[in-house]
């Protein structure tokens, strides 16, 4: 039988996409990774160097200031590295799947052709094989009249009997009917052996763009899971009592903000952190507070930004998506409410911090608290803390609650901690 | 009653050591920027410009981060220097009295 008219649509796509635009990505987010890990090394370092150069009140902040800041550099360069090593294997995988999707195509519509001519022959030899057995019927029919089947060559006319007597001619007509049916059925039966062997080409290298296609989607849907598991948390700005703010490309002061930090950067407005510093920092500690005014006149447009980024209403910095506070060992505490088995032992925070507890609380819905007592580190203070208790030989227990007495001077223990 | 130790210099030294971040990241936070797209006609090109988004959000914070904290130890070894000097010179006006 046989089947209907191919469509000559290969039925599958091959996937979208640049590769090599994501493997650029991938690079770039390498190169990007180095830097903040770079950063992250000179930051720790030159808080090494003063260690024993400059010791008080506003020495505690910066150090507690610079862990936080290398913390997040540090973070920031294993998200970028996260980022571009998926992105790499991303644009290596779609990569793969487009050029065996391309391979596929190709070869499915050169099958595909190969199945239309062969589906077009075996029409052709069908009909030549129709037309042949009835011809085959006509000169092997009976006499109409007589009702006699066609003569066999007479004997008389010797061995090889006499060409054109009327039985030779007739003899001569069925051999070539039959010559004619053998050799349609021949091509009837060549034209079914190709469109088949097409067929079956088409149908594997259909599977095949369509594997193609699924791997891609699936190699997509991998990198999407990665990708959205990325999430940066911004370094604390020193001078902010209040928490960062929100930088969003959106608000209308965005790039007077990146060009502040490009001339603080290049050297233009060296004096505009300086600033900064000593609205907000240094006499926040009470140690050189006189010295301010010596500094106060540095570059307008400092002052230019720290306006715009402390009071201007449109960036929101005291309703800052990205608040946070510092926790400072000894200091900053957890608190919750949880379940407290017996054996309870230690506190685990955010970011993986932990703490030693107050007390040893047992029971049902207990308050547990503890002060830290690991690595300086920091909540979003705009989120609940989730902290997980744990408990010696037994399984965490979660205690949910907010991180409390958190970054006395530095970020804003009184904005951010009390949300 | 507080005390403290400073070396302005070294205060001053280590300021200048971060000045170089801001404008690197700056660099970065462009190069990122430029990647906006890469993934477009895939099922992934939402969660890709939503990191380079996430990235473009972020990555100015770090900028300021650097600079403010480089320019805060400038800041403070200016401050410290300056209070040497008025301290150094209330002295001597106190010595020629």
């Amino acid at each position: 039988m046989i089947p209907e008219a191919p469509s000559g649509d290969v039925g599958f796509d091959v996937a979208g996409g640049d590769p090599d635009g994501i493997s650029a990505a991938a690079a770039i987010h390498s190169d990007a990774a180095d830097m903040l890990q770079m950063h992250a090394a000179v930051v720790a370092g030159a808080a090494s160097s003063l260690d024993s150069a400059w010791q008080g009140q506003a020495a505690g902040s910066y150090q507690q200031l610079s862990q936080v800041v290398h913390s997040r550099f540090d973070l920031a360069s294993d998200g970028a590295r996260t980022a571009a090593a998926g992105l790499q294997q991303w644009a290596d995988e779609l990569s793969r799947c487009q050029h065996a999707g391309k391979v596929a195509m190709r070869e499915c519509e050169d099958w595909l052709k190969q199945q239309q001519h062969w589906y077009y022959q075996l029409q052709d030899a069908e009909r030549e094989l129709t037309n042949a057995q009835s011809q085959l019927a006509a000169v092997t029919a009976p006499n109409p009249f007589t009702g006699t089947p066609p003569s066999a060559p007479s004997s008389s006319a010797g061995p090889f009997g006499n060409p054109l007597s009327p039985g030779s001619l007739s003899a001569g007509a069925i051999a070539s009917a039959k010559s004619a049916v053998a050799d349609a059925q021949h091509d009837v039966a060549v034209a079914k052996a190709k469109l088949k062997e097409a067929t079956e080409q088409v149908l594997e290298w259909q599977a095949k763009g369509r594997r193609a296609w699924d791997e891609a989607m699936d190699a997509a849907e991998t990198a999407t899971g990665m990708l959205n598991g990325i999430r940066v948390t911004p370094p604390p700005v020193a001078g902010f009592s209040r928490g960062e703010p929100t930088i969003r490309p959106s608000e209308p002061w965005y790039d007077h903000v990146l060009d502040i930090a490009g001339d603080v950067a290049g050297g233009v407005a060296a004096v505009a952190g300086v600033t900064t510093a000593l609205t907000f920092w240094v006499p926040g500690v009470g140690e050189v507070a006189a010295a301010t005014a010596g500094a106060a006149g540095g570059a307008q447009a400092s002052i230019d930004w720290i306006k715009v980024l402390a009071h201007d209403p449109n960036a929101s910095v005291g309703d800052s998506a990205i608040d946070t506070v510092l926790a400072v060992p000894g200091v900053a505490e957890i608190k919750g409410i949880g379940d407290a088995p017996e054996g309870l032992a230690s506190l685990k925070g955010p970011e993986g911090l932990t703490g030693a507890l107050k007390d040893h609380p047992v029971g049902l819905s207990k308050a547990v608290s503890g002060t830290l007592d690991g690595s300086v580190g920091s909540y979003g203070a705009g989120t609940t803390a989730k902290s997980t208790a744990q408990t010696l030989g037994s399984d965490p227990v979660e205690v949910h609650g907010a991180p409390a007495k958190a970054s006395p001077v530095l970020a804003g223990a009184g904005g951010g901690a009390g949300r | 009653m507080s005390h403290f130790e400073v070396t302005p210099g070294s205060v001053g030294d280590a300021g200048s050591r971060l000045q170089g971040i801001a404008g690197q990241v700056l660099s970065a936070h462009g190069a990122i920027a430029g990647c906006s797209g890469a993934a477009a006609g895939t099922p992934g090109a939402d969660a890709f410009d939503g990191l380079m988004g996430h990235w473009a959000a972020v990555l100015p914070h770090f900028a300021l981060s650097g600079a403010a904290l480089s320019g805060a130890l400038g800041g403070a070894a200016s401050s410290y220097s300056a209070t040497d000097v008025g301290i150094a010179v209330a002295a001597d006006g106190g010595g020629k009295r």
